[in-house]
């Protein structure tokens, strides 16, 4: 850490002026009315150092340097607020940012309201600390406490990974928050509620911690475990680049990095980055790589977004192939040493000895000659399949016969949205259940047996897998768990009631899914 | 020697003074005392603390004179230099000097002897000269001077003395008031004295009581009645007194009552001792005497109500009745009914007993659908009170013990509503579920309903009509949920009997697929219905939670601190109760249900850390979110889609509705309001252009009729309360008609004869509805505005005839000459006709499948558009105008009475997969809202009208609704 702080002054002159400019100190004649009073030099300096070293997820540190400066320095108070606000303090972070002098000030502006918006969305929540391994979460329905332990898990197993691909060690503690909806998510990382709702924003890395929306926010889950997994890369490249890592690096590495905490999955490039990336190009959707704006997730449309993270990962994984395993490493750390955003490029080309601009022409050229087609169905905004709207009527019909315990009926009906979207995880994991209701494990099995013969997993499928395909038991657990995990046949691995699962984090799982069923009565 | 000398000569002459001098100068002395006391008495008479003081001052003074002086003298006297010089010197000053001289003489001899600078012989002289001074002292010059002095004394004591008698003699009472004024304390005297004797004492009751006048003893105890006014009467002993009458406290002053006697009038509070007394200054002199007065309050009524004090749940009670017996010791003034729900009351008054009344009985019945309850969300509590007369200390009021009724919890009555239409869907499903394998069955048996089958089937079909018709919790099922259950049970009627009639494998088929699109149909209206539910339900919860937040506010102050808690508790139960209801209400509800759950939950937690600043931040946070009552995530196309990401994903078939009956349904209602309003565009265009077509001398001829008339309706309505604060009241009617009546005039006055012919109709309903209310309540007020407006009434529906007669007699005079426009309106008619034409038509099959009365209803409204159209380009402008108003009354009852609930517009179920959503934006109508008062107006209308045959039974079977 104390290496990072040389480096932190070590910046030079110019960026201290450009900094102090920024905050309208550096000249006293240019300071604007609403911005904090003229800082000293001194003051100055250790507000540069604070920031450099919270924006390095140093906090501690970051709270050392800003000990014993002025307290009436309203750049100081900034930064203090700021460090607070990384380390989930949002009251003491609000308490600061009310100081008379900050109010109104641009540099604080942004920082009060997500202090605000913190301190509103998290006060009387639940804070579980796992010292073990280096992680604290903070959740806002107490209900969800039960996924800690499996979170702490993916996060310690993150923090391996990523030290190994991009020689990046993330802080312990990881600071997570698990909110219950949007509308605190954006509350509490600035994000527009209304892009949020537009692409589905699920979870943000910023303000030194990761904020993602709990599994209970939405009917069937989500992945919600490659998520939490994918923005703490994000963290770990602003660590590693001091912030410097372009769009496309952050989105690209993250979703080539998400998922290598766990084993592969067979739906884990489904469909194919590349094709999709390529297919992308082709339809003009979406922005190039280097123009995605301030973040995917405001973007104007989720298959833009959708379309938008296919190029960046594509791009990322040839790069990696084509400059080598230790090319990413190198990248994070040119970018750190950038001391201006012109550097950007160079550090790309320091790294891999080629310029963005010829990378991106050449992966463009490969796109085109590698790319398939890609089904129909699989495009983005394409039109549902024939079938759909006959399979989601008798999905529907097969869920209300089976509320009613009419299972045989029910069965007759999923059997025939079975016909209408037989690649459909979901439908098949309703027929498997209804079939296993009725005492016909085989023919329960045999619909969920094959994953090829699906389009995507589905946690009732996996659920499914893991309690009837022979040897699948603990990956396809796993799985399910990683999509829905407050699904009760998911979270009690398909057990009836009272039965809960031999593992006691999976029954503290099971147990509050059951206290709180979701389903559509 | 000369110490004894000079005491010798001075006893000699002191003997000669006092011989020749007498003792007049003591009795000067006693008498001048005796006139200080006297003196300093009257002065304390004055009664203020000053003159108290003052006299006070006098007495010790004088006696500290008469203390002190003969001993300093005689002190003084011990000195012979001293007695000489007041006697011998006051007689002859010279002589006495010489012996004063030889005096001194004598003592400087001796020192100087002593000293040894004079001899003996110097000595014996001196002495010798101080003898023949000394005994040269004249003493017949003494007895003179002596005599002198004893004569002034004695004429100095005389005056004193006879200066004193005289003030003593002439008000000897006043010096021992001046006395006992002088030792009083705490302003009174320690000394009663007799001022009033041959007291008499007189009682008259408060003229409320209506009690006769009672003699009081004038000593003793008496009991009189609060407000009672005592006369105390005697003969003054002394005049020229302050005289009151007092309890210690207050006083009434003594007065003359004409006839040489003093009468005080003491007008009753609370018992008292009461005294005559005499006022100086500060200070009473009371008389020994008391009156023991005890005070006999006016008790409050006592109010009981037959089984109170009892709870009951609102849900379970369709009124309470309310059976009371009111009782007070004088009379009842008023009997109140009152409602209390926290901080909210409302006080309706029963009667107004006759003022001698002491007993009131009575009985009430409270509707459980009071416009009270439904803004109550905490426990409300019912009480009889009752107000009695007392005009002394105010009236009071007596109330009886309460009944408290439990409010549904919010959301409580959609939730009813929401499990009657899925129970209707569960019958639905379970009848699937027996006839899901009716196509394998062998073919006897196709087309064949077995007994379960058709039991199940009648069950359901009569779970469903009841669903859309009885009302839960005080609420209706929506219109447009109706709709969609009678339109797809037509459907299902339909199919069933083709099944058994045709009794094929394709009849089948069809049964099975209506039954299903029944089923998905009324289980898209159990999610519309439950989303439209939860997003009201949770708008009138963030108030609430708001009001957790104040309460966690007010708790930081210590001095509100109780009040914080009970608002705050009252608060969070109404939260927790509104919470679980919407769990019940679908996948919307359930998400914000829990989300309820868990705020309250962070709410206690930081209650229990007395971290109320953080309660309060938890209360805010959950206001705002239910204010925006959308799903916890959207966007992205849906969930499910793999990899961690942070955003976008792609549709799987579960996702989204099955059925898109309800988004039908609601499209249907915004076409049916569409084509009503252009209806009602439509028909004022033909009243415009029949109105243009008049002559000026004939639109003068009805100016002049007008305003007649309005000065008529104005006269007719002046005695209409101008405004109700009861909701829902005959009162707030009459008022309403009061508003329409006078609204009428104005329109009148200006010409506008249609927007008059229309405020004076809704005025006539107005005072209808009042009267009827009038009639039926138990509320006095309401009683007279509902009179009032049933006297009202015939004089308006007067008006509202001429006016009709003329407009028709005008408007066929103008038919002809306004033939083109009425060409015009004849084509736009003729489109709206095609409007209807293609909504009744895609109301008869699929998700939009209407109700067969619905259809009907459109398909008359189509038939008389046709042939107002008809009439409107042969230029029958007047047979135009009747029959687009009976086209706009079949519209009007297609539609059906509109929801009552303040709830949210449903929004547009999200488009998704290959749903089509709607064509175009649906404008807000700009118009005035029309209820359903305009609606059952538009129906009478149509009741009393000639109309056609079709258009009465259309009426009759709306009517027969409105019964049910």
């Amino acid at each position: 850490m104390k290496r990072s702080s040389r480096n932190a002054l070590s910046l030079g002159l110019a960026g201290l002026l450009a900094a102090a400019a920024a905050a309208g100190l550096a000249d006293p004649g240019s300071a604007r009315a609403d911005d904090p009073g003229v800082a000293s030099l001194e003051s100055t300096v250790r507000a540069l150092r604070a920031r450099v070293l919270v924006t390095e997820l140093d906090v501690a540190e970051a709270e050392k340097v800003l000990e014993g400066g002025d307290p009436a320095d309203a750049l100081l108070a900034i930064e203090r607020a700021r460090a607070r606000l990384w380390r989930l303090d949002c009251e003491g972070a609000s308490a600061i940012l009310a100081r008379p002098d900050l109010e109104g000030s641009k540099e604080s502006a942004s920082l009060v309201a997500v202090a605000r918006g913190c301190l509103r969305g998290m006060a009387g929540t639940v804070l579980v600390e796992d010292a073990e391994r280096g992680v604290v979460i903070r959740f806002q329905d107490d209900e969800d406490r039960a996924l800690a332990p499996v979170m702490a898990d993916v996060a310690a197993r993150s923090r391996e990974v990523l030290a190994k691909d991009l020689g990046v060690t993330l802080p312990s503690p990881i600071y997570v928050e698990v909110v219950r909806d949007q509308h605190t998510l954006a509350a509490m990382t600035g994000l527009p509620l209304e892009a949020a709702a537009t692409t589905g924003t699920v979870a943000v890395a910023k303000w030194g911690r990761v904020i993602m929306l709990s599994p209970r926010a939405m009917q069937g889950g989500y992945p919600w475990l490659d998520t939490l997994s994918h923005e703490l890369v994000h963290m770990a490249l602003t660590r590693g680049s001091r912030d410097r890592a372009p769009l496309w690096l952050q989105e690209g590495v993250a979703k080539r990095e998400e998922a290598r905490w766990r084993s592969p999955e067979p739906f884990d490039d489904k469909p194919p980055a590349d094709d999709l990336a390529a297919f992308g190009l082709a339809a003009s959707i979406g922005p190039p790589i280097d123009a995605i704006g301030p973040s995917i997730a405001m973007l104007p449309s989720a298959e833009e977004s959708m379309v938008t993270y296919a190029k960046v990962q594509s791009f990322i994984g040839y790069f990696a192939d084509q400059a080598g395993d230790r090319a990413l490493p190198k990248l994070v750390e040119a970018m750190r040493d950038a001391t201006s955003p012109d550097d950007l490029g160079p550090a790309v080309e320091k790294a891999s000895g080629t310029s963005f601009p010829v990378w991106k022409t050449k992966w463009e050229a490969w796109l085109k000659e590698v790319g398939r087609e890609l089904p129909p169905d699989q495009k983005p905004g394409a039109a549902p399949p024939p079938g759909w709207a006959e399979a989601r009527r008798r999905v529907r019909l097969g869920d209300l016969l089976e509320g009613r315990a009419h299972h045989e009926a029910a069965r007759r009906q999923r059997q025939a949205a079975l016909v209408a979207a037989p690649d459909d995880a979901r439908v098949r994991a309703g027929l498997a259940a209804s079939l296993r209701q009725l005492g016909d494990r085989e023919g329960a099995r045999a619909a969920v047996a094959e994953a090829k013969d699906v389009r995507s997993g589905a946690a009732r499928w996996w659920s499914l897998r893991a309690v009837l395909v022979e040897g699948e038991q603990a990956s396809a657990s796993a799985a399910a768990l990683a999509r829905d995990p407050l699904d009760p046949a998911v979270a009690c691995e398909e057990k009836p009631i009272p039965e809960l699962p031999a593992d006691a984090l999976r029954a503290a799982i099971c147990e509050a899914a059951r206290r709180a069923p979701k389903g559509n009565p | 020697m000369p110490r004894e000398a000079l005491t010798i000569a001075a006893a000699r002459v002191r003997a000669t003074w006092e011989q020749a001098a007498g003792t007049s100068h003591l009795v000067a002395g006693i008498a001048a005392g005796v006139g200080l006391f006297a003196g300093a008495a009257h002065l304390a008479r004055l009664g203020s603390d000053r003159a108290r003081f003052a006299a006070l001052a006098v007495l010790g003074l004088a006696a500290l004179a008469a203390a002190s002086v003969p001993i300093l003298r005689r002190r003084w006297l011990a000195d012979p230099r001293n007695d000489l010089k007041d006697t011998a010197g006051r007689a002859d000053p010279a002589h006495f000097a010489t012996i004063e001289r030889a005096a001194d003489l004598l003592v400087r001899s001796r020192a100087e002897f002593l000293g040894g600078k004079v001899g003996a012989d110097s000595v014996t002289l001196s002495e010798v000269h101080l003898a023949r001074s000394l005994w040269r002292i004249p003493l017949g010059r003494v007895v003179e001077v002596a005599g002198a002095a004893g004569r002034r004394w004695s004429t100095a004591a005389l005056v004193v003395a006879g200066l004193t008698v005289g003030l003593v003699a002439a008000q000897p009472f006043r010096v021992v008031e001046g006395l006992d004024v002088l030792v009083a304390r705490g302003g009174r005297a320690p000394i009663g004295l007799v001022y009033v004797e041959e007291l008499d004492g007189r009682a008259t009751p408060p003229p409320y009581l209506k009690l006769p006048d009672r003699a009081v003893r004038a000593y003793g105890e008496s009991s009189l009645p609060r407000g009672s006014t005592i006369a105390v009467r005697g003969r003054a002993v002394h005049a020229g007194r302050n005289l009151v009458l007092t309890d210690g406290l207050a006083e009434v002053p003594f007065v003359d009552d004409g006839s040489g006697d003093v009468v005080a009038r003491w007008s009753l509070g609370e018992s008292a001792e009461l005294r005559v007394a005499a006022r100086f200054g500060d200070v009473l002199v009371v008389q020994p005497d008391t009156l023991d007065v005890r005070s006999l309050p006016d008790a409050p009524p006592t109010v009981m109500v037959e089984g109170a004090p009892k709870r009951v749940r609102l849900l379970d009670v369709a009124s309470i009745p309310l059976v009371y017996e009111a009782k007070d010791d004088h009379g009842l003034s008023e009997i109140a009914l009152v409602l209390r729900a926290g901080g909210r009351e409302e006080r309706r008054t029963l009667s107004r007993p006759a003022s001698d009344r002491a007993v009131e009985r009575g009985g009430h019945e409270l509707s459980a659908r009071d416009p009270f309850f439904k803004k109550a969300h905490v426990p409300v509590e019912i009480t009889i009170q009752a107000r009695d007369d007392d005009a002394v200390t105010g009236p009071k009021w007596g109330k009886s013990a309460p009944i408290v009724v439990v409010p549904p919890r919010i959301g409580e009555p959609e939730s009813l509503r929401l499990a009657a239409l899925r129970s209707v869907r569960d019958a639905f499903v379970d009848l699937l579920a027996l006839r899901a394998d009716a196509e394998g069955r062998p073919a006897a048996e196709l087309g064949v309903l077995r007994a379960k089958e058709k039991e199940q089937l009648d069950a359901a079909a009569v779970k469903l009509e009841d669903a859309v018709t009885d009302t839960q919790g005080g609420l209706s099922m929506k219109s447009r949920v109706r709709t969609i259950a009678r339109g797809q049970m037509r459907r299902l009627t339909d199919a069933t009997r083709e099944l058994t009639t045709k009794r094929t494998s394709a009849a089948e088929k069809a049964w099975l697929s209506t039954l299903e699109d029944l089923i998905l149909a009324i289980d898209a209206s159990v999610e519309g219905l439950g989303a439209e539910d939860t997003r009201a339900i949770a708008k009138r919860l963030a108030d609430v939670a708001d009001e957790a937040a104040d309460a966690s506010t007010i708790w930081l102050d210590p001095a509100q601190r109780a009040d914080a808690v009970t608002r705050l508790d009252a608060a969070v139960e109404v939260l927790g109760g509104g919470g679980e209801m919407l769990l019940t209400l679908g996948e919307l509800g359930l998400d914000l249900g829990e989300i309820v759950q868990n705020d309250l939950r962070r709410i206690a937690r930081a209650r229990e850390a007395l971290a109320y600043r953080h309660a309060e931040l938890s209360a805010r946070d959950l206001a705002a979110r239910l204010r925006k009552p959308d799903p916890s995530f959207r966007g992205g196309g849906g969930h499910g889609h793999g990899g961690g990401v942070e955003s976008g994903g792609t549709p799987q078939p579960s996702d989204g509705p099955a059925s898109e009956a309800d988004m039908r349904s609601q499209e249907t209602e915004r076409t049916l309001e569409e084509i009503l309003r252009d209806q009602a565009q439509e028909i004022q265009d033909v009243q415009d252009a029949l109105d243009r077509a008049l002559t000026e001398e004939e639109k003068s001829e009805l100016k002049e009729r007008a305003k007649k008339l309005a000065e008529s309706v104005r006269d007719a309505v002046k005695d209409l309360p101008r405004d109700a604060t009861m909701p829902d009241s005959a009162q707030s009617k009459a008022a309403e008609a009061r508003q329409e009546a006078e609204a009428m005039a104005g329109a009148l006055e200006q010409g506008r004869m249609s927007e008059a012919t229309d405020r004076g109709q809704r005025a006539v309903d107005a005072m209808r509805e009042a009267s009827r209310r009038g009639a039926a309540s138990p509320y006095a007020e309401d009683a007279d505005a509902g009179r009032q407006a049933g006297s009202a009434r015939p004089e308006v529906e007067q008006a509202l005839q001429e006016v009709a007669e003329a407009l028709r007699a005008m408007r066929e005079k103008g038919s002809e000459r306004a033939k083109g426009d009425l060409e015009g309106s004849s084509q736009d008619q003729g489109k709206l006709e095609q409007r209807v034409g293609e909504l009744s038509k895609k109301g008869e099959d699929g998700e939009r499948a209407m109700p067969g009365e619905m259809l009907d209803q459109l398909r008359e409204a189509e038939d008389a558009m046709r042939e107002a159209a008809r009439a409107l380009k042969e230029g029958q402008g007047e047979e135009g105008l009747e029959l687009q108003e009976k086209a706009r009354r079949l519209l009007e009852m297609a539609r059906g009475e509109r929801d009552e609930e303040g709830g949210e517009n449903p929004e547009p179920a999200r488009r998704d997969g290959d749903g089509k959503g709607l064509a175009q934006e649906t404008p807000v109508p700009k118009e005035r809202r029309e209820g359903p008062e305009e609606f059952r107006r538009r129906v009478l209308e149509g009741l009393g009208s000639d109309a056609d045959p079709r258009l009465r039974e259309a009426v009759r079977r709306y009517a027969e609704g409105l019964l049910r």
